[in-house]
C-alpha cells in the first residue's frame, strides 16, 4: 500500500507548505506585496537556527522560539524601512527590492556557510521513529508533529487575526489603509507587526524543514518560495484554511507524482498548479490575483 | 493641526466619518466599532452606547459591513468614530448617495452626538437637512467664504445665491 | 449680460512648430555607434582569448538586459523567469547541433524556438497581476528545466557537450564566438530599437502612461504584450545559443546551469542600475555590471552581492539608474524613439532642451 502511504506523507508535509505560505499569503493581503524574499527568509532562519545551536548548545526545539523571536525582529526592520520605502515608490519597486533582498540572502548564505546543505538534527531516534497503522501503513512520528505543530501555529494565527486588537487592525489596514489611518491606526507599524509575523511564521516552518530534511542556500528559491506560491494559488487568497488546503493539496500530488516516477515529484505538484491557475484562478476557496 | 498625520490627529481628538463611509468590508460590524475604539480617548461613548442610539445594530452586529445598506453603512461609519470620543467630529457628505427618509433618520441621532459634548463640523450638500440641525454655517466657495451666519439669520435663498457664486442677490456673467 | 469669450490671436499658430524623432545628439552618436561596431567587431585581431571571453559573457548579459528592459521598462512586465528561455535556447543550439546541424545555424533556431515557446508561456500568466506574475514566470522556469532534466538523451540532469564545433582551431572558434555574440548584441538592440519606433512602441508608451486610457481608446494593450514577452523570449533565447556555443556545453539546474536565476538576477540589476525605461540603460548597466565582476572576480559570490546592494539602494533612490539621471539632467538621448518637439525659431544647433 505503498499509494496510502505517500497520500499520507503528502498530507502531512502539506502542512509545512501552508505554513511556508501563510507568511507570503500575509504579506500579499495586507502591504499587497509579492515577497520574491520570502523562500530566502525560511532558509536564512534555519541557517540562524544552525548559528543559535552552535554557539549555545541548546537542543533544536527550544532554538526555534529563540529563532522566530529573531527573524520578527529582523522582520519588522526591514518592513519599516527599506519594504516601506519599496512600497511607496511602486510595484515594480517593491519586485525588485524583494527579488534584490533574495539573491542577497542567497549569495551571503552562500558565502558564509557554503554551498552545502545542512541538517538541524532533531536527535536520532526521533527521526527514524514511526508508528504504524495495520501492517501496511508506516508513519513517520516527526511528520506527524510536524503536521500538527504547523496546524496550531495556523490556528493560532488565524485566532489572532480574529480576535486581538491588533489583528484586526492588521485586517482593517488591509482593507482599507486610509480608513484606518482615520480610526487612529499608524498603517506603517500595522505592516510592520504584519511583517513580523510573516517572518516570524516562515521561521518556524523553516526550521522544520531543516528538521525534516536539509537546508542548503538556494533552496529558498529552488523550491520554498515556489512551493509557498503554488500552495497560495491552488488554496486561495484571503484564507488561511485556503492554503492549508493548498499546501495539502500541493504535497499529495507531489507524493502521487513521485509514486508513478520518483524525478516527477515537483513536475506533479506544478502541474496541478497549472491546471489551478487556467481553470480557477482565484483558487479552491479563496479571491484570487488576476486583472 | 493641517501638518498632522491622519491618525495623529484622530488621536488627538479630530475625528473624520469620511465621504463614501469607507468602512472595512471584510470586518463584522462590531470589528469595526472596535478597531474605532482602538486608539480611543477617555469618554461616553462606548459599543454599547453605539447600540442604544443604533439599536437595529445590536442584533447585526456579527454580520459583514460589505452586505449592508448604504443608510445602515453610514450609522456604522458614525458609530465608529463616536467610539473613539472625538472632541470634534467630521461628518463629510452625509448624505450622499443615500435616500431622504434614511438621511433624516440619521440626522435625528445627531442631537444625541451633540449632547454628549462632541463639536460637530458638518460638510454637507443637501442644504435643507444642515440648516435645520446646525448652529452656525459657512458657504465656501473656491476656498472663499461667501456667507456666514446662524440659520436664524440667512434665508434659504441667500444660502443658493452663495453657493453659485451671486453676492448681494443679482446676477453676474463669470469671468 | 453675458461676456464673449474673445478668440485668441495669437500669431505663432501651429505650423510654425516641427515636430521630429531626433535632435541634436543623435546623428553624432548614430556615427559614434557605427565606429564602435566596427571597433568591437576588430576585437579579435588585436586583442587576446582571455579579454574576448569577457567580452562575450558582457555581451551575452547586454543582450539579456536589453530584453529584461523591453519587459519590464516598456510593457511592465516584470519577468523572473527569463533563465527559462536563455535554457531553452541553448537547448534549441544543442539539438540540432546533435543532428548535424552546425550551432551557427542553430542561434537562429535558439530565437524562433524560444519565441514559439513563449507562445503557451504567455497563455499560463497572460492575466495575472504584477506581483503575481513575477513569481509565476520563476514557477514556469523551473517547470522547464525539470522538464528538460527529464530528456537523459539530451544530458538529463547532468547536462550535455555541444558538437559541431570541434573542427575549428581554438583562436578561430574564440572569434566566430566573439563575433556571434556580437551579431546577437547588434540585432537585440536593433530590434529593441526599431520595435520602439514603430507603432507597437507607440502603445507601449500609451500603456506605461495609463493603462486604462489606453485600453478604453481600443489600443491592443493584451497584443502588445505578448508581442513584447515573444521577442524577449526570442532575444533570451539566441542569448542562450551564444552561451552555449562558448561553453561548448548545456548543463541545466540551478547552480550555474543554464537554468539558473542567477542570469535573471543579473539581467536585471544591469537594467536597474543602468536605467531601466531607456535603451541606452542596459548598456550602460552591462559596463557597470562587468566592472564590478571583474573587480570581485575572486570573492565567488560578493559580486551578485554588491550587486543586489547597488540595485536595491538605485531602485530606492535613484530609480532612474544611472542613465536615466543623465537624461534627465542633460536631455540626452542617443537612441531616438521619442519624440522632439521644436519651438518655433529654435533651431538644431541651439542649446535647447
Amino acid at each position: 500500500m505503498a499509494w496510502v502511504n505517500a497520500i499520507i506523507q503528502g498530507i502531512l508535509i502539506g502542512g509545512l507548505y501552508a505554513l511556508f505560505a501563510c507568511g507570503l499569503s500575509l504579506m500579499f493581503g495586507v502591504m499587497k506585496v509579492v515577497n520574491l524574499a520570502h523562500g530566502d527568509l525560511a532558509v536564512m532562519a534555519g541557517y540562524i537556527g544552525v548559528g543559535v545551536i552552535a554557539v549555545s548548545h541548546m537542543p533544536v526545539l527550544w532554538s526555534i522560539p529563540v529563532v522566530v523571536v529573531l527573524m520578527a525582529i529582523i522582520g519588522y526592520i526591514l518592513q519599516r524601512s527599506i519594504i516601506q520605502g519599496a512600497i511607496s515608490r511602486g510595484e515594480l519597486t517593491t519586485l525588485i527590492v524583494t527579488f534584490g533582498l533574495s539573491i542577497i540572502i542567497e549569495n551571503a548564505l552562500q558565502q558564509f556557510f557554503t554551498a552545502n546543505s545542512r541538517g538541524l538534527g532533531v536527535g536520532d531516534s526521533f527521526i527514524t521513529a514511526s508508528f504504524s497503522i495495520g501492517s501496511q501503513i508506516t508513519i513517520a512520528w516527526l511528520y506527524v508533529v510536524i503536521f500538527v505543530l504547523a496546524v496550531v501555529v495556523l490556528l493560532g494565527l488565524s485566532l489572532y487575526l480574529a480576535r486581538s486588537r491588533y489583528g484586526r487592525l492588521i485586517r482593517a489596514v488591509a482593507d482599507d489603509q486610509e480608513a484606518a489611518q482615520l480610526a487612529g491606526a499608524n498603517y506603517r507599524h500595522v505592516f510592520g507587526i504584519a511583517a513580523a509575523i510573516a517572518f516570524g511564521t516562515v521561521a518556524v516552518a523553516g526550521m522544520f524543514e531543516g528538521m525534516i530534511t536539509t537546508i542548503s542556500p538556494t533552496l529558498g528559491t529552488d523550491t520554498i518560495l515556489l512551493f509557498a506560491f503554488a500552495s497560495v494559488v491552488i488554496g486561495g487568497l484571503g484564507s488561511l484554511w485556503g492554503t492549508l488546503l493548498g499546501g495539502v493539496i500541493l504535497g499529495v500530488a507531489q507524493a502521487v507524482g513521485a509514486q508513478i516516477n520518483p524525478s516527477w515529484e515537483q513536475l506533479a505538484g506544478y502541474a496541478v498548479f497549472l491546471l489551478v491557475l487556467v481553470i480557477r484562478p482565484q483558487g479552491l476557496v479563496g479571491q484570487g490575483a488576476t486583472t | 493641526m493641517t501638518g498632522l498625520r491622519p491618525d495623529k490627529r484622530a488621536t488627538a481628538g479630530i475625528v473624520m466619518v469620511p465621504e463614501g463611509r469607507r468602512l472595512f468590508p471584510s470586518l463584522t460590524l462590531e470589528d469595526n466599532l472596535k478597531v474605532g475604539s482602538t486608539f480611543a480617548r477617555k469618554g461616553p461613548w462606548t459599543i454599547n452606547r453605539v447600540y442604544e442610539l443604533f439599536p437595529w445594530m445590536r442584533e447585526r452586529r456579527g454580520q459583514r459591513t460589505a452586505q449592508m445598506s448604504g443608510g445602515e453603512q453610514q450609522s456604522v461609519a458614525i458609530g465608529r468614530a463616536l467610539v473613539a470620543n472625538p472632541r470634534m467630529l467630521l461628518l463629510d457628505e452625509l448624505s450622499l448617495g443615500l435616500a431622504p427618509v434614511i438621511v433624516q433618520r440619521i440626522y435625528a441621532t445627531l442631537p444625541q452626538v451633540l449632547e454628549s459634548g462632541i463639536t460637530v463640523l458638518l460638510v454637507e450638500q443637501d442644504v435643507s437637512q444642515a440648516l435645520r440641525v446646525a448652529t452656525h454655517l459657512q458657504c465656501l466657495l473656491e476656498g472663499h467664504v461667501t456667507l456666514e451666519g446662524t440659520p436664524a439669520e440667512v434665508t434659504r435663498e441667500q444660502v443658493e445665491a452663495a453657493y453659485f457664486g451671486a453676492t448681494d442677490g443679482s446676477s453676474h456673467g463669470l469671468g | 449680460m453675458t461676456e464673449k469669450l474673445a478668440a485668441s490671436s495669437r500669431s505663432a499658430d501651429l505650423t510654425d512648430v516641427r515636430v521630429t524623432r531626433s535632435r541634436r545628439t543623435t546623428i553624432p552618436s548614430g556615427i559614434g555607434a557605427v565606429v564602435l561596431i566596427v571597433v568591437l567587431f576588430a576585437f579579435p585581431y588585436y586583442v587576446g582569448p582571455g579579454t574576448t571571453g569577457i567580452m562575450v559573457q558582457g555581451l551575452i548579459v547586454l543582450t539579456l538586459a536589453s530584453m529584461w528592459n523591453l519587459l519590464a521598462g516598456y510593457a511592465g512586465l516584470v519577468s523572473v523567469g527569463q533563465q527559462a528561455f536563455f535554457g531553452l535556447g541553448a537547448y534549441f543550439v544543442l539539438i540540432p547541433a546533435m543532428h548535424g546541424v552546425t550551432p551557427w545555424a542553430g542561434l537562429v533556431i535558439a530565437a524562433i524556438g524560444a519565441a514559439v515557446c513563449a507562445l503557451p508561456l504567455w497563455w499560463l500568466v497572460a492575466r495575472l497581476r504584477l506581483g503575481y506574475f513575477a513569481i509565476a514566470t520563476w514557477v514556469l522556469a523551473s517547470v522547464v528545466m525539470l522538464v528538460i532534466e527529464q530528456i537523459s538523451s539530451i544530458g538529463g540532469g547532468t547536462g550535455e557537450p555541444l558538437p559541431g564545433l570541434t573542427g575549428l582551431q581554438p583562436a578561430v572558434l574564440t572569434a566566430y564566438t566573439y563575433w556571434a555574440a556580437l551579431a546577437v548584441a547588434v540585432l537585440a538592440i536593433g530590434g529593441v530599437y526599431l520595435l520602439l519606433r514603430s507603432k507597437v512602441g507607440l502603445v507601449l508608451t500609451a500603456i506605461r502612461d495609463d493603462e486604462r486610457a489606453a485600453r478604453s481608446s481600443g489600443v491592443r494593450v493584451g497584443l502588445a504584450r505578448l508581442l513584447v514577452f515573444v521577442v524577449a523570449a526570442a532575444g533570451c533565447g539566441a542569448a542562450g545559443g551564444v552561451l552555449a556555443i562558448e561553453q561548448l556545453q548545456v548543463v541545466p539546474g540551478t547552480s550555474g546551469g543554464v537554468f539558473s536565476v542567477q542570469w535573471t538576477a543579473e539581467m536585471a540589476f544591469a537594467v536597474i542600475i543602468g536605467g531601466i525605461g531607456t535603451i541606452e540603460g542596459p548598456i550602460l548597466g552591462t559596463i557597470v555590471y562587468m566592472v564590478l565582476q571583474q573587480a570581485l572576480q575572486s570573492y565567488n559570490a560578493w559580486y551578485l552581492i554588491v550587486l543586489g546592494v547597488v540595485a536595491i539602494t538605485i531602485a530606492l533612490f535613484a530609480r532612474r539608474g544611472l542613465w536615466g539621471t543623465v537624461v534627465d539632467r542633460f536631455s540626452i538621448r542617443l537612441f531616438p524613439v521619442g519624440y522632439h518637439l521644436w519651438a518655433p525659431g529654435e533651431s538644431r544647433r541651439g542649446w535647447r532642451r
